[in-house]
């Protein structure tokens, strides 16, 4: 007697399952892309000659940097997004977003305060790129602020897209600080007009850096995301 | 020895070293938060509420 075989079901995985796996896929791919950043900063970037090991910094220092801007970005084009549309999904990308933001914005100051301490002697200094990343990260802070104590979606959505977009003034002119006043700080050495002023090794793990935070940062938003959207479950189903 | 020789080491391990607690802090924030709101919506679901 022979027994058939029961027909296979093909179950096709939710929304939510084919998501979770993806943050899974990625937190994976962040993991194995610091490893690489750790590795390139420390082992293949050559030491500097005149800042010896401390320089080594630069690399998270300068990549959180990079990436702090940009999610500051992506808070300007969800606010501009939330005003023109008045959909609470662009609200939700700003408001993630400036979370992620502000957590770089914060490893920027303090790698920069213990790379100033090393170089200038002082961990903090009153000069234009110094306030203005400060000023910086106390205006997503209050965004930040708002958000958490504005308990009407929509008021929240319409007062943070209006400081999202004032906040986001102030990141050309952190970028241009250096340009436009005196400063301690050096100068930029990678956009500039004879081009990159660092050996390509530097700038290789640089790029790492970029591409490991880059992924950090995508990761976290996808995260920051989970939670809101299980919030938002929950207040529907206590409303049921 | 100068100044920077003698900071330079220790500056760069509490630079990278606060940079490993501020992501990984706020990794596992996130984890823990999304785990115990994955809790909150199973009982809530279960209590037919």
């Amino acid at each position: 007697m022979t027994q058939q075989a029961a027909p296979e079901t093909v179950v096709e995985p939710s929304d939510s399952e084919k998501s979770k796996r993806t943050t899974k896929w990625l937190g994976i791919a962040v993991a194995v892309s610091i490893v690489v950043f750790i590795y390139a900063s420390f082992f293949y970037a050559p030491e500097d000659s005149v800042q010896g090991v401390v320089q080594r910094i630069f690399y998270v220092h300068v990549a959180s940097a990079w990436i702090a801007a940009l999610a500051f970005f992506v808070v300007f084009l969800g606010s501009i997004g939330y005003l023109a549309k008045r959909n609470l999904r662009w609200d939700a990308y700003a408001g993630a977003s400036a979370e992620v933001g502000l957590l770089f914005t914060t490893v920027v100051l303090v790698t920069g305060m213990m790379w100033g301490k090393a170089i200038w002697g002082v961990y903090w200094t009153w000069e234009p790129r110094l306030t203005s990343v400060l000023v910086l990260w106390l205006l997503y802070l209050a965004y930040v602020a708002l958000r958490a104590y504005v308990p009407d979606p929509s008021r929240k959505a319409r007062f943070s897209a209006v400081l999202g977009i004032v906040a986001f003034l102030d990141v050309p002119i952190v970028y241009l600080s250096v340009k436009w006043w005196r400063t301690l700080h050096p100068e930029q050495v990678i956009v500039t007009e004879q081009g990159p002023q660092l050996p390509a090794s530097m700038i290789v793990a640089l790029m790492v850096g970029l591409v490991a935070m880059t992924l950090v940062y995508v990761y976290f938003v996808r995260l920051r995301f989970n939670v809101n959207d299980l919030e938002q479950q929950i207040k529907r189903e206590v409303a049921k | 020895m100068s100044g920077t020789e003698v900071n330079g080491p220790v500056m760069l391990a509490i630079g990278y070293g606060l940079a490993v607690v501020l992501y990984g802090g706020y990794w596992i924030y996130l984890k823990q938060k999304a785990s115990r709101l994955e809790t909150t919506l199973r009982r809530v679901k279960g209590s037919g509420n």
